[in-house]
């Protein structure tokens, strides 16, 4: 059983903003930037209420994601590994640190981050008379599900990329990502064209009018949250066991 | 402190780096690392500092699996290798974020140490030379107060006077109560500091030396002779003469050259090795 001390996690924690806290700053610009442009270029949907509340949540991912592919950048080489191993902490206080700072730590800033700058944007075209006054508003559902999805999906893919490719790791994994969903689809595709081949003319056209069936899954409300949890928890877990194998 | 217990291990399966290696750290010696280029030596103090994980075998370090990196084992120890890693900040930041894992470590001991070396402090680390880097890396290390420090090719990179002040500073650093390993193959760089002698070769340690021992079994001269001696033990050529390994038939104390001893205990069949074994002085590891 490794050992887990809040002190160390602690220090671990600051160890990182101490050294990667400057990466914030390099967000805030494009951040800005990006509010800017969606917001003066929107006109239209500036009446909409939940206008920042759809692109915090589509930023958050996007961010949420990025940062998170890079939060154990010491191991992308066999020096930085090297001192990341030697780090006087437990395997699990270190991804437990790296799991802070990807998901609450930077949930928060970046939540702040966003508040402040909806305003400065709104406050800033409102004096050449571009758009209205819309307030983001982080405990608006849309959002809170957003971030429950930040939480499940995009943070464990993120930290999933980081241990598991050294160089361009947000990039791979969007890549791994798409092909694995070609390869599902193509997959799903063929099995349906073999099993219900009489449904289909050749290959490809499928013959009208013909009844195929009731799907007979039981599909509740919650079942989209409890797959995304196990899908959730099993990055995490893959995340944690490729991290404790590394080695230099 | 370490110990390894038949070890094996190899990068790719079917090669053995190490087969059946036994080796023991104890307190109070700086031991010396010898080995050829390609020997093991990096990764014979990976594995002892528990960034590579045995094949085969134990490694123990402060009485735990070292490959666990348990915290209280890593916060006794401090690890320099030879290349190293820093973060595009500066010293003070780096103290501030790696200091607090160390119980012992002292902030004014690691700004000394920088200054002992002449190491800038305002420039951001990654613009710093090797051989800066090294010795800010060394003042850190020391400044952690550990009680197992692993140095891997410390002097590589380092100017001449450097080389002088890295080696004042580790006679004051040893300590009964400390274990200093340093890794070489620069031998003369650690003349009259590292003791006991730990060389490997062909994957196995084939001497673990402690220098007084030595003295007391060989004896080391330089004669100004035209042809090799021949009923020396060991000999090389050097100018003016040749530098001869001889047993110590006077029981004088004579001063070994590291780098002549280095070479008369790996070269093959060697007849200095059967005499320390004959002698009961030395250990084979």
């Amino acid at each position: 059983m490794q050992p887990i001390s809040l002190h160390r996690i602690g220090l671990l924690v600051r160890r990182t903003f101490l050294l990667n806290g400057r990466k914030w700053f390099a967000y805030l610009g494009p951040l800005l930037a990006i509010l800017f442009i969606a917001w003066s270029s929107s006109h239209d949907d500036n009446s909409n209420p939940n206008y920042f509340n759809t692109v915090f949540s589509i930023l958050l991912i996007v961010f949420g994601f990025f940062q998170a592919s890079t939060a154990l950048s010491e191991n992308k080489t066999a020096d930085g590994r090297q001192s990341s191993l030697t780090v006087p902490a437990s395997d699990t206080e270190k991804f437990l640190s790296a799991w802070l700072y990807s998901g609450p730590i930077f949930l928060v800033l970046f939540t702040l981050a966003f508040f402040v700058l909806t305003w400065v944007v709104t406050g800033i075209l409102g004096l050449f008379g571009i758009g209205g006054v819309v307030a983001f508003d982080p405990t608006h559902e849309s959002v809170l599900s957003m971030m429950k999805f930040f939480f499940l999906i995009a943070q464990p893919l993120g930290l999933l990329a980081a241990i598991a490719f050294d160089r361009y790791a947000a990039g791979k994994m969007i890549g791994s990502i798409m092909a694995i969903a070609f390869g599902l689809s193509a997959l799903a595709a063929i099995t349906v064209r073999i099993v219900y081949r009489d449904a289909f003319e050749g290959f490809f056209t499928p013959v009208s009018n013909i009844n195929m069936g009731e799907p007979q899954m039981a599909v509740t409300s919650e079942s989209p949250l409890i797959l995304l949890l196990v899908l959730g928890t099993a990055l995490l877990a893959a995340t944690y066991f490729k991290f404790q194998e590394k080695s230099v | 402190m370490i110990h390894l217990q038949n070890l094996d291990f190899g990068y790719r399966k079917g090669e053995r780096l190490f087969q059946g290696l036994d080796l023991n750290v104890e307190r109070g010696g700086i031991y010396g690392l010898l080995g050829r280029n390609g020997a093991g030596k990096s990764t014979l103090l990976k594995l002892m500092t528990g960034c590579l994980k045995p094949d085969a075998g134990s490694v123990e370090l402060f009485g735990r699996e070292a490959f666990d990196r348990h915290p209280d084992s890593l916060q006794r120890l401090y690890f320099l290798p030879e290349q190293v890693y820093l973060p595009a900040r500066s010293w003070k930041v780096l103290a501030k974020a790696y200091g607090p894992f160390y119980p012992n470590f002292s902030e004014e001991a690691f700004y000394n140490g920088l200054e002992t070396f002449h190491v800038p402090t305002d420039r951001k680390l990654t613009k710093l030379s090797l051989g800066q880097k090294k010795k800010g890396l060394i003042s850190f290390a020391l400044a952690c107060n550990t009680e197992l420090l692993v140095l891997d090719e410390p002097t590589n990179g380092l100017d001449i006077p450097s080389k002088a002040q890295f080696r004042s500073i580790m006679a004051e650093t040893a300590t009964d109560e400390r274990a200093i390993v340093v890794s070489t193959h620069q031998v003369r760089d650690l003349a009259g500091l590292i003791d006991p002698i730990m060389v490997v070769d062909n994957g196995t340690m084939i001497a673990h030396l402690d220098l007084n021992e030595v003295s007391n079994a060989l004896s080391f001269s330089l004669e100004s002779s035209l042809t090799p001696p021949i009923d020396a033990l060991h000999h090389e050529r050097v100018p003016g003469g040749y530098y001869v390994v001889r047993p110590n038939t006077t029981g004088r104390h004579t001063e070994p050259d590291l780098e002549v001893l280095f070479n008369a205990v790996v070269a093959p069949n060697s007849r200095v090795l059967a005499t320390l074994a004959s002698a009961s002085q030395f250990q084979n590891a």
